[in-house]
């Protein structure tokens, strides 16, 4: 597990829904360890994005490597290629007739057999690890929406995936629980995990993003630095993005 | 009235026999229509369109008719000699079915797709994650719609008279013969099938209040 | 354009309609001859040696020819006549209580060996099911309370409600009544005694009834008796015999033999009696 090495690779990945070409032709690499984010506006793909590169929706053209492996097509076990990627989903999605603890464990009992209290104990773990060990035996519905998705990133976080998906993961929450979640991810990002995440969150963004792409119209029109793409991009449509999305920033510190 | 009360032991003796064929038939249309459930929801078109048709039979031919059909036709056809209460539960299970396939399809569908989504994300195969974590939550959305299945088969059981099936209701009519009193023995059969309607009733309530999880409700 | 298509759509549903009712129609039509069960090979073309074991198929609704007593067994005039003509013979009868329209059907499937319940010979019944010698004979009467003083072609002409018996031999009188231009409505019920309940409750004015059921109703229950007059008769003597399979003579010749040889001995006047039929 050499750093640099290529964890993800996607190749002109393109995806047409209901006669609109949602991806027309996005190609990127993530190595081990690097934190990516994309930004854009709505509709520009970016969930779509997210979706085909663990086929959960199946791109029209183009292919997807995972660690080296081709996973596009079928080519492989595509439900082992989805023990290596952790998603979360805007909406949490989490189990709501199992309790935060059993949520985190259950995959660990079905998918990887492993004994009950094994699972048990590596779930406790990873609750820990978001900070909600006391709320273990909560179910879904007597959590806040924060909590509800530091469970869902405990749950993916279990897997020992190689890679992190992240769909949007506040945009679904009150403001003031943005911040409880951002911190573990923020955490994460400083452990090293390898993490794609789709977000408007621009501070976070700058403080752990090695690389942002800005997709807009299904395609990357920028990636760089955060500096170079917020600051100096030099396509008006990021430009504009940027400044609209500091107005507001600024408008909701004042 | 006293001769009435001397068969009244005989009458509910037939209560056995109304519990076997509830029994028989809300199990077997249990299996039916959990796996026509599944089916509808996950299967191909060319299954779907096969199951649509199976319901659509079951629910259009009213009981006696699906009797008769199946005492006198289906079974001699192809060569199974089944007595009026095994003929009987299997048409019941077999229409249960198609009801139940329409209870489960609709909690089912009351919860998105989202939790199969998140289960295959996970990755769990498409299968496992239905039975792992589509079911139990389906299951238990199901429960109230169950409880109106149950009252519906303690009624339907008794259809199976035109069979001669020694339930409550022809044991009814012949005491109501033996005895002529054509409407005492009706009134207490009356009374025995609103028990068991609300006994039943009250059994799966109970188990819908053990096995409720807060917030577990299918999305509107 | 929203008038074409709710013309287009109920099109449609009356074509599904007639569509299902053909198809229905011409598959039974057409399977029916194919799946009806085939004629069990006689089985008893022979006399049934001592020891076999007999179905007696009987409606539990028809008291006092055939019923159930408070234990669940099957009591009755027939049953204990069925029994005598078992012990005779050695035979092991099971009492099979059966629903009354299917009850033929059973026996052609051989669910049953024979029927014994108050079954009239008619000549329909002939052709399917081959009856033993007669052992009862009764008329058709129109039965009315002492209150209604019409007479019987007024009554008949009433255009009120005649109650019967639902596929008894008085709801096939109905029907000849109603053919021979008779106006009143038939009002079928599931046995006699409800009949005779339309009547007392005013739901009816008059009840065809046949004397087999009459006479021991009356005989049992002389108040309800007491509301009745009989208006008139209605065709002539019928009698009850006992239905076999075609092809099973060994078993319906022992049956006519047996009835023939009780019918001889005081025994079968102290049965009627017992009955009081």
């Amino acid at each position: 597990m050499a750093d640099g090495e290529v964890v993800l690779k996607v190749e002109d990945l393109e995806k047409t829904y209901a006669g609109n070409k949602v991806l027309n032709g996005v190609s990127f690499e993530i190595d081990r360890g690097q934190i990516k984010v994309i930004c854009g506006p709505s509709g520009s793909g970016k969930s779509t994005l997210l979706r085909c590169l663990n086929l959960l929706t199946h791109p029209d053209k183009g292919r997807v490597w995972l660690e080296g492996k081709e996973i596009t097509h079928e080519v492989g076990d595509v439900n082992k290629a989805r023990q290596k990627i952790g998603f979360v989903f805007q909406e949490f999605n989490l189990f709501n007739h199992l309790t935060a603890l059993k949520n985190v464990s259950i995959a660990l009992e079905i998918v990887k057999k492993m004994k009950k209290d094994e699972a048990r104990d590596l779930a406790l773990k990873e609750l820990g690890r978001v900070n909600l060990a006391d709320d273990a035996h909560k179910y879904p519905a007597e959590l806040s929406g924060g909590q509800k998705q530091r469970v869902a990133i405990a749950r993916a976080l279990a897997m020992n995936p190689v890679i992190m998906f992240y769909d949007e993961p506040t945009s679904a929450l009150d403001p003031h629980l943005i911040g409880e979640v951002l911190d573990v991810m923020k955490k994460l990002a400083q452990e090293k995990l390898t993490s794609l995440v789709v977000t408007h969150e621009i501070g976070f963004a700058r403080s752990v993003a090695d690389e942002i792409m800005f997709m807009g119209d299904g395609k990357i029109l920028e990636r760089g630095p955060p500096n170079q793409v917020i600051e100096n991009s030099k396509h008006e449509v990021v430009q504009k993005f940027f400044k609209r999305i500091n107005e507001l920033y600024r408008r909701n510190e004042a | 009235m006293a001769a009435f009360a001397e068969f009244l032991p005989y009458i509910l003796s037939g209560v056995v026999w109304t519990l076997g064929l509830v029994a028989g038939g809300i199990g077997i249309g249990f299996v039916i229509g959990l796996l026509m459930s599944i089916g509808q929801i996950y299967g191909g078109e060319d299954i779907k369109a096969i199951l649509h048709a199976y319901v659509w039979f079951f629910r259009s031919i009213p009981l006696i008719v699906l009797l008769f059909l199946f005492y006198f036709g289906v079974f001699p056809a192809t060569g199974f000699k089944l007595d009026p209460l095994a003929c009987s539960i299997v048409v019941l299970g077999l229409r249960s079915g198609a009801y139940q396939s329409q209870i489960f399809r609709g909690a089912i569908l009351s919860l998105g797709d989202t939790q199969l989504l998140a289960a295959r994300a996970l990755g769990m195969s498409k299968l496992r994650g239905i039975f792992h974590i589509v079911l139990p939550q389906a299951l238990r959305i199901s429960l109230p719609g169950w409880s109106n299945e149950y009252a519906t088969m303690i009624k339907d059981s008794a259809i199976t008279f035109t069979l001669g099936v020694l339930e409550i209701l022809t044991r009814t009519r012949y005491v109501a013969m033996a005895t002529h009193q054509p409407l005492i023995p009706y009134f207490f059969a009356g009374g025995l099938f609103i028990v068991l309607t609300y006994a039943g009733s009250k059994i799966v309530n109970t188990v819908y209040e053990r096995t409720k999880i807060p917030g577990l409700v299918g999305r509107l | 354009m929203s008038e074409k298509k709710s013309r287009r759509g109920f099109l449609k549903t009356a074509g599904v309609g007639v569509g299902g009712l053909v198809v229905g129609a011409l598959a039974g039509t057409a399977v029916a001859p194919l799946i009806a069960p085939p004629p069990p090979k006689a089985k008893w073309a022979d006399l049934p040696p001592s020891g076999s074991t007999i179905i007696h198929g009987m409606d539990a609704a028809y008291p006092p020819f055939t019923q159930i007593d408070p234990s669940g067994n099957a009591v009755g005039f027939d049953v204990d006549v069925v029994n005598l003509i078992a012990n005779k013979y050695g035979w092991q009868i099971v009492h099979k209580p059966w629903d009354w329209s299917a009850i033929i059907t059973a026996v052609q499937s051989g669910d049953l060996d024979f029927v014994a319940s108050g079954m009239t010979d008619t000549a329909a019944r002939s052709e399917i099911v081959w009856f033993s010698v007669p052992y009862y004979s009764y008329i058709h009467q129109l039965l009315a309370l002492v209150t209604e003083t019409r007479s019987r072609d007024d009554i008949l002409n009433s255009g009120g409600f005649i109650a019967c018996q639902t596929g008894a031999t008085s709801d096939e009188w109905a029907t000849k009544l109603l053919a021979k231009g008779y106006k009143f409505q038939k009002l079928g019920l599931d046995s006699y005694e409800l009949a005779f309940k339309a009547v007392t409750d005013g739901r009816a004015v008059a009840v065809i009834s046949d004397s087999a059921f009459t006479g021991p109703l009356f005989k049992t229950q002389p108040d309800v008796a007491a509301k009745f007059r009989v208006v008139s008769t209605i065709g002539g003597d019928a009698t009850y015999g006992y239905a076999t399979r075609p092809g099973d003579y060994g078993l319906r010749n022992a049956i006519s033999h047996a009835l023939e040889d009780i019918m001889a001995t005081t025994d079968w006047q102290d049965l009627r009696d017992k009955w009081s039929v």
